[in-house]
């Protein structure tokens, strides 16, 4: 069976001269559909240019990248982007909801990109709120919400589109540890449904949680 | 709403809330705009205006003609009622020879008497102006015969107490009867209505020529009733005025001979009227002195709309890159949720355009005050056209396309990465 992400002698780098940093340093790496996966490391091991590469967000120096077997480090700024928008979904230490967009909006704000109808994703919006536990709070503000309130938020903005592929960059790092629960436990839901789940952490408990640990250092996966 | 149309739409409502957020400091970037569209719109008004009179004058009389007016002296105008002293001033039946023996290339000449008056009819008191003039002015003077028919040179000869009216004329004082055949009592005398004709509006800059409350009737009936003395009551007493023509309206055999004849004209006149109560009007030459209104208006105002337009496109360049810098991270996010690069430009543009369409519907509502401030202190004759707002505004919102893209661009060539590690 081939991987669903297939990574092969993956470099990046930043910099030039006295300052280069190889932020990815020849990284192979294999991720099974419908699994998780928690990428550990000391901080600058290079974890998040890692999601970065693996999210489409950013592009390898060298080396390839591959989902579901097509290269993807040959795509196009337009299809790395209709790639983001259908198959990936993010999610973020300092959980990046639009300010000036309530918790609907957000929501919504992914299936606008997609070209949905507005009674659509309204409605969709709606469900991914109340499947969360926001129908109370959908005409918010961000900036009224709690951490782990908007960090929900930001889950479901991510599922509007109905991804395949979730990436979270220390999704805890920014929650107490009640709420971080609460979001880790609607992570591991979600891989139970199918989603596979790439998850940069600094929380050995957040780790564990995972079914696959792989940890970093200076831009290598060691193990 | 569906697909593109609905991202179309939340990039508006979103453009509009961002803006709103930041609200005088989009205020004093319009400003720009706003003053650039006014300035066109105001340049297209006084443009508009000036040669809307003459253009039509032109239109109903023909480029051909030369008006003689009859002006009150300013002396006799100062002079108040207590003396009950004769006014005589105006064209006189000498100058009218002199000109047929003079002037060489005169086509038609028609010379013009005029009283107002007032008729008493069952429905009650209409104003009216008796002009006694000549057959030639059916000539002149592009009326349509409605029924009956014209003055004639017998009428003239004969000094019949006949009557042209206008339609508009007929259908107040006769609003029951047959028109024609019916008496009109006018300045004392009756007339006997043998035509009716469309009535013609010529006014403004040359005085009223010809309006819809005139009966034409014969130039010698006229004389003949009422003499050359008017009688104008005043409050606190009256004024007596003598004046054999008020007017002369004279049509050139070719239009090229027009300003030269004016100028002979002027220099003979002057010599018989010492104190200038005969003045000369060209209608083209009205023309040409508006469109040179225009252009003097036209350099300045352009100037300013041009100037205006462009610094206020710099100014919406300039907040939007700083809006652009601002919400790095946001367009970070919207990367990251699969924004394309087209989305990001789209969002931009369109709310810098917004911004300057914003500052385009100020503009136009300052472009309405300023044609009405042009008109106050200079005199000059402005109209505000409905294309002229369209037009500015496709001009504002031309601006903010043009001056959007830059910032636009730049938003959507950020990399994605180091935009959502922004700030
Ligand atoms: N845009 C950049 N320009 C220069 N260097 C960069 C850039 N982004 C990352 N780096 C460098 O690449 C290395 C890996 O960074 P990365 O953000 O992947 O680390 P990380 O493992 O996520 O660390 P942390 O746990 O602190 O988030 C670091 O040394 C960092 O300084
Ligand atoms: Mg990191």
């Amino acid at each position: 069976m081939t991987a669903l992400m297939e990574l092969r002698g993956a470099c990046r780098c930043y910099g030039s001269g006295a300052a280069r940093v190889q932020a990815l340093d020849h990284v192979d790496l294999d991720i099974a559909a419908a699994s998780s996966i928690a990428i550990m490391g000391a901080s600058g091991s290079g974890k998040s240019t890692l999601l970065n590469i693996l999210g489409g967000l950013d592009r390898l120096d060298g080396g390839s990248y591959r989902v579901d077997g097509r290269d993807i480090s040959k795509f196009g700024d337009n299809k790395l982007s209709a790639m983001r928008l259908r198959r990936f979904g993010f999610v973020f230490q300092g959980f990046h909801l639009i300010p000036q967009l309530n918790v609907l909006e957000n929501i919504e704000l992914p299936l606008y990109y997609r070209g949905v109808d507005n009674v659509t994703a309204r409605r969709r919006a709606l469900r991914l709120a109340g499947r969360f536990g926001l129908e109370n709070r959908i005409h918010h503000l961000p900036a009224q919400l709690s951490g782990g309130q908007q960090q929900r938020v930001a889950i479901a903005r991510a599922l509007a589109n109905e991804p395949d592929i979730l990436f979270a960059d220390e999704p805890t790092g920014n929650l107490d540890s009640a709420s971080g629960a609460q979001v880790l436990d609607v992570l591991q839901q979600l891989v139970q449904e199918g989603k596979t789940l790439v998850l940069v952490t600094h929380d050995e408990a957040v780790a564990a949680a995972m079914q696959r640990l792989v940890r970093m250092c200076d831009g290598r996966v060691v193990s | 709403m569906t697909g593109r149309m609905v991202i179309l739409w939340r990039d508006v409502v979103l453009g509009v809330t961002d803006l709103r957020r930041h609200g005088g400091r989009s205020v004093l970037t319009m400003l720009g705009i706003v003053f650039g569209v006014a300035s066109v719109i105001a340049m297209l008004a006084v443009g508009n205006g000036a040669s809307r009179e003459a253009l039509r004058q032109i239109r109903q009389l023909g480029s051909d003609v030369i008006i003689l007016n009859a002006v009150k002296p300013a002396e006799l105008l100062n002079q108040g009622t207590r003396h009950r002293i004769m006014s005589v001033y105006g064209l006189t039946f000498e100058d009218v020879e002199r000109i047929k023996a003079t002037v060489p290339g005169v086509h038609l000449l028609v010379p013009v008497k005029v009283r107002r008056e007032q008729v008493v009819n069952p429905a009650g008191v209409v104003d009216v102006r008796l002009v006694g003039t000549k057959p030639a002015w059916f000539r002149l003077v592009m009326h349509r015969l409605m029924a009956g028919r014209l003055l004639t040179a017998l009428d003239v000869q004969r000094r019949q107490a006949v009557a042209v009216v206008t339609d508009t004329l007929a259908r107040r004082l006769f609003p029951l009867k047959p028109v024609l055949g019916s008496y009109v009592r006018a300045g004392g005398s009756s007339y006997r209505v043998v035509g009716v004709v469309s009535s013609v509006s010529l006014s403004g800059m040359l005085q009223s020529v010809a309006g819809a409350e005139d009966i034409y009737v014969p130039l010698s009936a006229l004389r003949e009733r009422n003499g050359d003395v008017l009688l104008r009551y005043k409050s606190g007493g009256s004024v007596r005025e003598r004046v054999q023509l008020h007017r002369v309206l004279l049509k050139m055999a070719r239009e090229r001979d027009v300003e030269a004849t004016a100028a002979a004209l002027r220099t003979m006149l002057h010599r018989f009227h010492r104190r200038d109560d005969v003045k000369v009007k060209v209608p083209l030459a009205l023309l040409r002195q508006a469109e040179r209104t225009q252009r003097r208006f036209n350099i300045v105002l352009g100037a300013i709309a041009g100037i205006s337009l462009l610094v206020g496109g710099i100014g919406i360049m300039n907040i939007m890159l700083a809006s652009v810098t601002e919400r790095t991270r946001e367009i970070g996010v919207r990367r990251a949720i699969g924004a394309s690069r087209a989305d990001i430009m789209r969002q931009f543009i369109i709310e810098t355009v917004v911004l300057a369409a914003g500052g385009g519907v100020l503009g136009v509502l300052l472009g309405f005050a300023l044609p009405w401030l042009i008109t106050r202190f200079s005199g000059v004759d402005t109209l505000v056209t409905g294309s002229s707002v369209v037009l500015s505004l496709l001009i504002s919102v031309a601006v903010g396309l043009v001056f959007g893209l830059y910032p636009a661009r730049r938003a959507a060539l950020l990399n994605p990465v180091e935009a959502l590690r922004h700030g």
